[in-house]
C-alpha cells in the first residue's frame, strides 16, 4: 500500500517511480483509443462506473489531490 | 466551465495526497481517503462532482498516475484529448473548437500532437504545500536539489 500511497515525496522521487511515471505517460493511452474504464466512488452517493458517464455525453476527467 | 460548456461531464477524480504532510497525511485508508476528499470539496471549492478511486488508485494507475493529468474523452469513451497538467485555459480553447465543428459541414477531425509550456508561481505553490504541512515543504526542498541533481548529471553526460 505504502508505494502507491507514497508518505514522503522525496522518497517517491528519489526512487525514480515518478521520472517513469512522467516518461510512461507519453507512451500509452494516445487519442483516439479507447479510455480505461473503472469504478469509482461518488462523494455522497453511489459508486460510479466510467462508462456510464461517457455513454450519454462526452465527459473531462481531471485527476487531482489537494495540492 | 461546467456552465460555460454544459453539454460535457465534469470531474474531478481524486487520487493520492501528491504532497503528503503532517495536516494532510498518506492515505491508510479508504475512510480516510473519503475524509480527505470532502476537505477537498469543502476547502478547496471545487463544484464538480468529486469521483473518488479506490485506496490502491486502481484508475489512477490505469490513466497514468500523474499528479495532475486531464483528459477528454467523447461520447463512447474515445479519448481526443489529454494533459500531463491540467489547463483550464488549454481545455476551454479545445472545447471551444470542437463545439463549433460540431455542425461538421467544413470541418474533419486531426490527430496532433503538441509540448505545452504552463506558468509556475513558486511562492504560491509553497504556501499550498505548507497547507499539508511542513515536511511537505521540505520534502519538495529535497526533491528539488534531486532534479538539480539529475540534470547536471545529464548535462555533464552529454558534454
Amino acid at each position: 500500500m505504502a508505494g502507491y500511497n507514497y508518505e514522503h515525496f522525496d522518497g517517491y522521487i528519489e526512487g525514480g517511480a515518478e521520472a517513469e511515471e512522467f516518461g510512461g505517460f507519453t507512451k500509452r493511452l494516445h487519442a483516439r483509443e479507447r479510455a480505461p474504464d473503472g469504478d469509482l466512488l461518488t462523494l455522497d452517493g453511489p459508486g460510479v462506473r466510467l462508462s456510464e458517464l461517457w455513454e450519454t455525453h462526452g465527459v473531462i476527467l481531471e485527476f487531482g489531490s489537494f495540492t | 466551465m461546467a456552465e460555460r460548456f454544459p453539454r460535457w461531464g465534469w470531474y474531478f477524480v481524486y487520487t493520492r495526497e501528491a504532497h503528503p504532510g503532517e495536516h494532510l497525511p498518506a492515505h491508510r485508508t479508504f475512510d480516510a481517503k473519503l475524509a480527505a476528499a470532502r476537505r477537498l470539496r469543502d476547502e478547496a471549492g471545487i463544484h464538480r462532482p468529486i469521483l473518488v478511486d479506490d485506496l490502491e488508485g486502481t484508475v489512477h494507475q490505469a490513466y497514468g498516475l500523474l499528479p495532475n493529468m486531464s483528459f477528454v474523452l467523447a461520447r463512447g469513451g474515445q479519448i481526443i484529448y489529454k494533459a500531463m497538467w491540467t489547463s483550464a485555459v488549454r481545455i476551454a480553447e479545445y472545447l471551444e473548437r470542437m463545439e463549433r465543428s460540431r455542425g461538421g459541414v467544413g470541418y474533419s477531425p486531426f490527430y496532433t500532437e503538441q509540448v505545452e509550456v504552463r506558468g509556475a508561481d513558486p511562492e504560491a505553490f509553497r504556501r499550498r504545500l505548507a497547507v499539508n504541512g511542513p515536511s511537505a515543504v521540505t520534502e519538495w526542498d529535497r526533491a528539488s536539489e534531486i532534479w538539480a541533481a539529475r540534470a547536471r548529471a545529464a548535462r555533464a553526460v552529454r558534454v
